[in-house]
């Protein structure tokens, strides 16, 4: 295979991680690592760079439109990402001393619980008329767009959502992923934020959490340009294409569609990981 | 809440505009000299990109087509790093002490991890 053969196919399969990441709220990454490392066998390390890089472009790429949409909420953004660029360092400073086998094996369950997380979701949950403590402190309770005005939420359970977001940072910097499902999970079903808040301010924090890894995957050499340039320039146009579709089409199908692809990713990431074929 | 949240977007996209710009000028000029060249899989797979922060500018500013890749690639994630010193701006000219602090935390966090 010549160089520009690989670099067209790695492209197009960055424009459909990109349109994904954004559809679907996933991330680029989920698709990134397990092409270039079982369709091209990319060593594992510089797959998770070029993902860390497709994580930024596509949290830029998206957030610019749901900025404008006025969905992210940026406080609750900031204040989640304390937790979550703390983790990010730690997780990213591990990397070099964690084996291959064992990063193969937490991705591949990471993806099964992200893909089962996108199933499982539903659209919108109750709405609540008092908020936890921490939120009236910080001012964390805003406003949405609906079809209807604008719809005030209460924010609940924040402890336990900046709990998740540490998690979710050393994942990320550990895995070389925007942890965007964990993220999610944090707002929507601790936070109890609705579904969009939840997405785009992941979105939006995705980026930043990534950027904090990416400069320690720069300094251990794991970014290797010739790699991540299909990926940059195809996630990023995916991901613009992904923000202007996301109000026009319904994606419930195509979550579905896209955690069953996930599963046997995740299931074929997990057999090379036990048989050692990484 | 809306102008704060435009005054983000404004940075954000022409950031992504200069370092696409920049990795898509160096991807044209890799192509055109080594498209045609089998891919040198080992050798990807094998290549040290470990660089101090120095050597890393030298490289982004070797005017080479990696030279421009590895550029791009820097200005999309330095911002990242614009946009929440941006936000600590904003909340410090708000009198937000609570937002500034902790925009000023990750600001430096994200320093930290880029130029440690």
């Amino acid at each position: 295979m010549t160089i520009l053969i690989f670099s067209v196919l790695l492209f197009f399969f960055s424009i459909l991680a990109g349109l994904m990441g954004a559809l679907t709220g996933l991330g680029g990454g989920m698709v990134i690592i397990p092409v270039l490392v079982l369709l091209f066998h990319v060593n594992i390390h510089y797959a998770m760079g070029a993902s860390l890089i497709s994580v930024i472009a596509t949290s830029s790429g998206t957030s610019i439109a749901y900025l404008k949409e006025g969905y992210t909420n940026l406080r609750i953004g900031l204040f989640l990402e304390t937790a979550a660029v703390i983790g990010a360092l730690i997780g990213a400073l591990m990397v070099a001393a964690v084996s291959k086998v064992l990063i193969c094996t937490l991705f591949s369950f990471v993806l099964l619980f992200s893909a089962y997380l996108t199933i499982k979701r539903k659209d919108e949950h109750e709405t609540f008329s008092h908020s936890h403590s921490w939120a009236v402190a910080l001012n964390l309770n805003a406003e949405f767009p609906t079809p209807y005005g604008r719809k005030p939420y209460q924010v609940q359970h924040v402890p336990a959502a900046l709990t998740i977001m540490g998690i979710a940072g050393i994942l990320s910097g550990l895995l070389g992923i925007g942890s965007g499902a964990l993220k999610v999970l944090a707002m929507d079903q601790a936070m109890r934020l609705p579904y969009k808040v939840s997405t785009t301010t992941s979105n939006f924090m995705i980026g930043i959490t990534a950027a904090v890894s990416a400069g320690v995957y720069f300094a251990k050499g794991y970014i290797n340009p010739a790699i991540v340039f299909p990926v940059m320039l195809g996630v990023t146009l995916g991901a613009f294409i992904g923000a202007k579709l996301i109000t026009k089409i319904h994606s419930r199908s195509l979550r579905f569609v896209f955690s069953i692809a996930v599963c046997l990713i995740a299931i074929q990431m997990l057999y090379k990981a036990i048989t050692g074929d990484i | 809440m809306r102008a704060q949240q435009k005054i983000i977007a404004v940075p954000l996209l022409v950031g992504v505009t200069l370092a696409t710009l920049c990795v898509l000028m160096g991807a044209m000029s890799y192509l055109l000299a080594h498209g045609n060249e089998t891919l040198p899989l080992a050798k990807l797979n094998n290549d040290s990109w470990k660089m101090s922060v120095h050597q890393l500018f030298q490289f982004a500013f070797s005017f080479t087509p990696l030279g421009y890749i590895e550029l791009g690639l820097l200005i999309l994630i330095y911002t990242q790093i614009i946009r929440v010193a941006l936000l600590a701006w904003f909340y410090a000219k708000l009198g937000d002490k609570w937002f500034t602090w902790i925009s000023l935390f990750i600001t430096v966090i994200l320093i930290y991890s880029n130029f440690y």
